[in-house]
């Protein structure tokens, strides 16, 4: 039996899966660096500014490489799971930003700053039980 | 979609595993066939048909 290519496919995936999880890191951590950076170290820096900018752009560049490569990677059936969860995503995000404006253009709720970061996170969310949705029905 | 990889694969006493390395897709995906709970693509039926020798309609059917 030929083993190697299962070790091969999983050995893929791992390395593919460690790369994605890295560069996320990364992406955020650069976020949260520029961000603390710019308000209590180098409030009036525009040098540090642009520094700054181009590190977390690089690192989302990173991020959205190893992404495509995490996808391209997987198994036929992984991609068909994947591709669901995220046109689920897509589908409730687009569900809740209008239905957001509406309530914002009627004056009942005011979308502030502060509600991207909450909308991330319901995206993630969203994303995890349609991958979980996926996987119990293939197995 | 009905198929014989389970009778295909016991008769060469082959593991899900094994036949999923020798096809490079995930175990997952050899049990989600198994099962009629996945068709695979034309490419991945080729890929089977090929390994054990026979016609993609000798081992999938409708």
């Amino acid at each position: 039996m030929k083993t190697m290519k299962s070790e091969n496919y999983a050995q893929r995936n791992c390395k593919n899966t460690r790369s994605v999880l890295l560069w996320s890191f990364l992406w955020g951590f650069s976020l949260l660096v520029a961000v603390f950076a710019l308000k209590f170290w180098w409030p009036q820096s525009i040098a540090m500014l642009s520094i700054l900018i181009l590190v977390h752009l690089s690192c989302a560049l990173g991020a959205l490489k190893a992404h495509q490569v995490w996808l391209k990677g997987l198994d036929e059936l992984q991609q068909q799971i994947q591709l669901h969860s995220m046109a689920f995503t897509l589908g409730l995000t687009w569900i809740a930003i209008t239905f957001l404006m509406l309530l914002s253009s009627t004056g009942i709720f005011e979308i502030g700053q502060f509600h991207l970061p909450i909308l991330a996170v319901v995206m993630a969310v969203v994303g995890a039980v349609g991958n979980l949705v996926g996987m119990r029905k293939a197995s | 979609m009905k198929s014989k990889l389970k009778v295909l694969r016991a008769e060469r006493d082959w593991t899900q595993a094994d036949l999923a390395a020798q096809l490079d897709v995930s175990r997952q995906t050899i049990n989600a066939i198994e099962k009629g709970k996945y068709d695979p693509s034309l490419s991945l039926a080729f890929k089977v048909a090929k390994l054990f020798s026979l016609k993609i309609e000798d081992i999938f059917e409708n």
